[in-house]
């Protein structure tokens, strides 16, 4: 089974004993996906099955480092057992506006996510969740692939995601639990 | 710099070291394989280095407080062994 809706929303669990979990839900509101964030881990190790009985693992979010200022995600289709790329955080940039770079299989750059203006993220930082965050995912040359966008809640992180370029869905479906699991956390 | 990852195929993979403590997929057969961190052998010294240290406590603990204070210190390390090897 793989992943492939091309619109999704990325709700976190709000009571959850250690670490995180998350919710993925179709358009019509029917969970597809459940996703699970180890606790104890100095290296990020995030989960993501078909539903919460966690019988079938869809992708593997894991962390190359344990301590990285500019940290790497690598994503793995379970059921196919390949890598189908990875997800690189690029330190120095984020500290101002939140910026990744999606990466092939090879390593190599196809995409980049940034928060949607240099304003609002600076904004954002000073006024947390009251501005919530929009990213857009580019190819290199500047062609929108998917948007990302935060809804406005302040108890529960909703993620909404609409994939409308060509982009393989697994890796946007992996960001955007990265997203919703890391950037959420550094606030 | 190049790291080696074998992958259960028998294949070694040389990849560059950015890809240190990540996956790569084998050349040889395509499957996910794990390459070893630049760091992890630091992490195995921190592990048998905390092993060690439970060992002199609890022995440490049975000198002073005799059984019950190793039992106290046995089980507090155990804990704290399985904690650091979860996070690791």
């Amino acid at each position: 089974m793989s992943f492939n809706l091309r619109r999704f929303m990325i709700r976190r669990k709000i009571f959850t004993v250690l670490g995180a979990s998350f919710h993925v839900y179709d358009p019509d509101g029917q969970v597809v996906a459940f996703s699970r964030q180890k606790a104890f881990k100095l290296k990020e190790d995030i989960r993501v099955y078909t539903d919460e009985t966690k019988s079938t693992e869809l992708l593997t979010v894991l962390a190359r480092q344990v301590i990285d200022f500019s940290a790497a995600y690598d994503m793995v289709d379970s059921a196919e057992q390949r890598k189908i790329g990875a997800a690189r955080r690029k330190g120095w940039s984020s500290i101002l506006r939140d910026s990744w770079e999606l990466l092939d299989e090879q390593d190599q750059p196809i995409a980049q996510l940034r928060e949607d203006s240099a304003f609002k993220a600076f904004l954002r930082r000073f006024l947390s969740n009251l501005i919530p965050q929009h990213y857009h995912l580019r190819t290199l040359d500047g062609h929108d692939l998917a948007t990302l966008c935060v809804r406005f809640n302040p108890f529960v992180y909703k993620l909404e995601v609409d994939v409308t370029g060509d982009i393989d869905v697994r890796l946007v479906l992996g960001i955007g639990v990265l997203l919703a699991a890391v950037e959420r956390r550094q606030g | 710099m190049s790291v080696e990852a074998f992958c259960e195929c028998g294949h070694l993979n040389e990849v560059p070291d950015t890809l240190a403590g990540g996956i790569v997929n084998c050349a040889a057969c395509g499957r996910a394989t794990q390459v070893p961190g630049l760091r992890d052998h630091y992490w195995t010294a921190l592990k048998l280095a905390a092993a060690v240290g439970w060992a002199l406590v609890t022995a440490w603990a049975y000198t002073a407080a005799g059984l019950p204070g190793a039992l106290i210190a046995a089980v507090g390390g155990a804990l704290a062994l399985f904690v650091l090897s979860r996070m690791l």
